[in-house]
């Protein structure tokens, strides 16, 4: 599984600590993308633009709220601090379907990917056809 | 994007169960009649099925 916190993100990350100039907004948006492939995402130097967000019908992006995020927790064995969010679910499929390749979040105005871009753990596209529902349970972890 | 719509439905499973959910169009005659087992061709566009009807429940949204 390939994921990225490309250089706009981490910019975000550091702004807020140390650097205390920006302000994390609740909520964040979960969103999937028909880009790149199953295995693969941006590269660092590559932003939100890069990523093209699917269109099946129905589809929209799903907030991620602050107060929902889950208590944090180890990331096994000893390897940081994670939480995870309650599985999201999307629309349920309508007329047309699309090829989902991953997830990716972005800060509230949906100006920045932020913290990232994913594949699925089992790096593998999801082809939604209609009537199909896809559920995502997205984590968070910081490694030591 | 389209209009995005809320299910405001606390049983919905769209976006995390409990809270509202975001959804653009709505739910088809077809996906309805399969979700409550009404007949389809009994179903009113705009009064039971349509945009702003959310696909997963098949309950009417709120405009974001």
């Amino acid at each position: 599984m390939a994921q990225m916190c490309p250089d706009e993100g981490l910019d975000l990350w550091l702004g807020q600590f140390p650097l205390n100039t920006v302000k994390y907004t609740s909520p964040l948006n979960l969103c999937l993308f028909t880009s790149q492939t199953a295995s693969t995402v941006i590269t660092h130097a590559q932003t939100l633009s890069a990523i093209t967000e699917t269109t099946y019908t129905s589809y929209a992006r799903q907030s991620l709220a602050a107060a929902t995020w889950g208590a944090l927790a180890e990331r096994p064995t000893n390897l940081g601090r994670q939480t995870t969010y309650p599985q999201v679910t999307f629309p349920t499929v309508g007329a047309s379907g699309a090829t989902i390749n991953g997830f990716h979040v972005t800060n509230n105005g949906n100006t920045v990917l932020f913290p990232g871009q994913a594949n699925f753990d089992d790096v593998t596209a999801v082809p939604l056809l209609t009537n199909d529902v896809i559920k995502v349970t997205p984590t968070i972890a910081l490694l030591h | 994007m389209a209009k995005t719509y809320l299910c405001k439905n606390p049983a919905c499973s769209l976006g995390t169960v409990g809270s509202p959910g975001r959804f653009t169009g709505g739910i088809t005659a077809d996906q309805l009649h399969v979700l409550t087992g009404k007949p389809a061709e009994k179903l009113k566009s705009g009064e039971d099925y349509g945009a702003g009807f959310c696909p997963n429940c098949g309950q009417k949204g709120a405009e974001e």
